[in-house]
């Protein structure tokens, strides 16, 4: 078995396997071809009683050569307007967060990257981030202010996209 | 395609892990399972150490990481690759598990013990017996009985699958691979190491060709006597014994952390002494070299240590696999930078734009001062350095959007 295969390879294999023996409710994730282990591509079910519930949210992972020692990074394909998510879809989360890397110690050292993180748990990190923002560390200031400030019209434009990532088109009434 | 296929869907099927057990009749070996794993790497423990707050991983694991963050990965104290201790005695159970295991598996499973009573009894025993093996309790009388009863077509077919590590390089394949060619190439390669490599294997004094031959000649139907012997082998080394580690060992010290203010020709040097390629950036030379100190001292904290040459060979499959995956993995941040690269630009075009009057204004300005005091020279570069002020603050615009 993977002789030639370093410890990123044999570590994201065996989260794979977890993922699909245990599966985890509102998560889907797997790499995007048979030949790279290294690109995965997810999707995370919008949270119960949030804007966002029944939306289906796909994003991707890139995971480091050196992965578990570094975090992946994720980045959301789907169009989705939250105050912790870059309008270009990268997600903002301590845990895609490497260990030692906040001189401002805004962040404890125990909620961000370490080995012992998996992709299920960044996947539960992200879904219950996306359930309950941090407006405090925006990445989306536009997102935020809406969030803090207009709140209806925040829910509107997400129950919108939740209704574009399911392709449905709601026909105004004449 | 075909070929990559491989990746993911063959190698699926041989991912162990610890709730493999739960299915079985004894639910509770996963906590063992689990517990003789690396946190790190969630494979079995490979050499594992001790750090100074108690927590175990494989060397070359925590050697790793602590090279980025002298942190313990679980609790997050302080720890320093100084303070990494072998655990030799957990290298050997370790071991012991690992090698065992699907054949232990393969005994417990609740659809083969279903079959009729007396197995299922025979199962408990083999398992006992196995565990007291462990504590060197000497029954070679009983182990020989449970292991004829322990005796099926299913059991002695699957041996071949059976992986093993070779004494040699330290690879892991099928034990029919090894008694084979695998064994004589793998010597013949590096005749200068042949001596030492017999050493470690005629640890219970026989020599290599014999240990295998008693091995081959065993034919499958046999393998259940050959299983007592092998046994009654372990039985008889003593606790000692099984934390013993070659004496090669002794003779090597461990190399230091790479000191990174060392001049290129210097650390050029150090490399040459260990025949590390030398080719590449600095920077690849550094990683390269940090890895090697890696490897070098997480080897010297094994029990079955391999020689030079092999971690050489590990030093460059970990450096192509690197480089393979490079171009995937930094495909997407290339892009990423690209798209704000052209954001930038155009942002900046967007800005140049909306500021042009404000421009002319300025270069009018400038152009009337000129006339006025007749000193051309200083007024052109005031302006020039307007220009830079107005640049940079541009640019300070695009870096606060980026940070946020």
């Amino acid at each position: 078995m993977s002789k030639n295969y370093n410890t990123a390879h044999k570590r994201l294999l065996r989260e794979l396997k977890e993922l699909i023996d245990h599966p985890v409710e509102g998560i889907i994730a797997s790499p995007v071809s048979d030949d790279d282990l290294f690109n995965w591509r997810c999707v995370i079910s919008g949270p119960v009683d949030t804007p966002y519930e029944y939306g289906i949210f796909e994003a991707l992972l890139t995971f480091p050569k050196d992965y578990p020692l570094s975090p992946p990074k994720m980045k959301f394909l789907t169009p989705i307007l939250h105050p912790n998510i870059y309008k270009n879809g990268k997600v903002c989360i301590s845990i895609l967060h490497e260990s030692g890397n906040d001189p401002l110690n805004y962040e404890s050292a125990d909620e961000r990257w370490g080995p012992l993180q998996s992709i299920e748990k960044i996947l539960l990190s992200v879904s219950s981030m996306i359930a309950d923002p941090n407006p405090n560390s925006p990445a989306d200031v536009d997102a935020a202010k809406l969030w803090r400030d207009n709140r209806d019209k925040y829910t509107a434009i997400v129950k919108q996209q939740v209704l574009d990532s399911l392709g449905i088109k709601l026909i105004p009434k004449a | 395609m075909a070929l990559s296929n491989g990746i993911v869907i063959d190698n699926l099927e041989d991912i162990s892990d610890p709730s493999d057990w739960s299915t079985s009749k004894f639910p509770n070996l996963s906590q063992l399972d689990s517990s003789l794993r690396c946190q790190i790497c969630k494979d079995f423990l490979k050499a594992p150490v001790l750090t100074s707050c108690g927590h175990t991983f494989c060397s070359i694991c925590i050697r790793r990481f602590i090279s980025d963050s002298n942190k313990c990965p679980i609790c997050l104290e302080e720890t320093y690759e100084s303070g990494l201790r072998k655990v030799l005695l957990l290298d050997s159970i370790t071991k012991w598990f690992s090698n065992n295991r699907s054949e232990l598996l393969k005994s417990v499973k609740i659809d083969q013990v279903n079959d009729s009573q007396d197995e299922d009894d025979a199962n408990c025993e083999l398992i006992s017996n196995n565990i007291q093996i462990l504590d060197n309790d000497s029954k070679s009388a009983d182990s020989s009985k449970i292991f004829t009863i322990n005796e099926s077509p299913n059991n002695t077919e699957k041996k071949d699958d059976v992986l093993a590590e070779c004494p040699i390089c330290g690879v892991f394949m099928p034990i029919t691979d090894i008694q084979g060619t695998h064994i004589e190439n793998c010597l013949k390669s590096n005749p200068e190491d042949m001596k030492k490599s017999t050493q470690k294997v005629t640890r219970n004094g026989s020599t290599i060709s014999q240990f295998f031959s008693e091995r081959t000649n065993k034919t499958l139907q046999k393998s259940s006597s050959h299983i007592t012997q092998q046994n009654s082998l372990t039985q008889n080394e003593s606790s000692a014994q099984s934390q013993l580690q070659p004496k090669l060992v002794k003779t090597k010290q461990r190399l230091a952390n790479l000191d990174t203010s060392l001049s290129t020709i210097k650390l050029r040097e150090k490399m040459n002494l260990f025949n590390i390629p030398t080719q590449g950036t600095r920077i690849q030379m550094e990683q390269r070299m940090k890895e090697f100190i890696n490897l070098y001292n997480a080897n010297l904290d094994s029990m079955n240590p391999v020689n030079d040459r092999i971690l050489l060979d590990r030093l460059q499959k970990w450096e192509t696999l690197i480089n393979n995956i490079k171009p995937k993995h930094t495909t997407p941040p290339i892009n990423a930078d690209e798209q704000t690269i052209k954001r930038q630009k155009i942002e900046s075009k967007e800005w140049n734009n909306k500021n042009k009057d404000h421009f002319s204004d300025l270069i009018k300005q400038a152009r009337s001062n000129m006339k006025k005091q007749k000193n051309k020279v200083k007024t052109d570069s005031d302006n020039i350095e307007r220009d830079d002020d107005k640049e940079h603050e541009q640019f300070s615009d695009n870096d606060t959007e980026l940070l946020l």
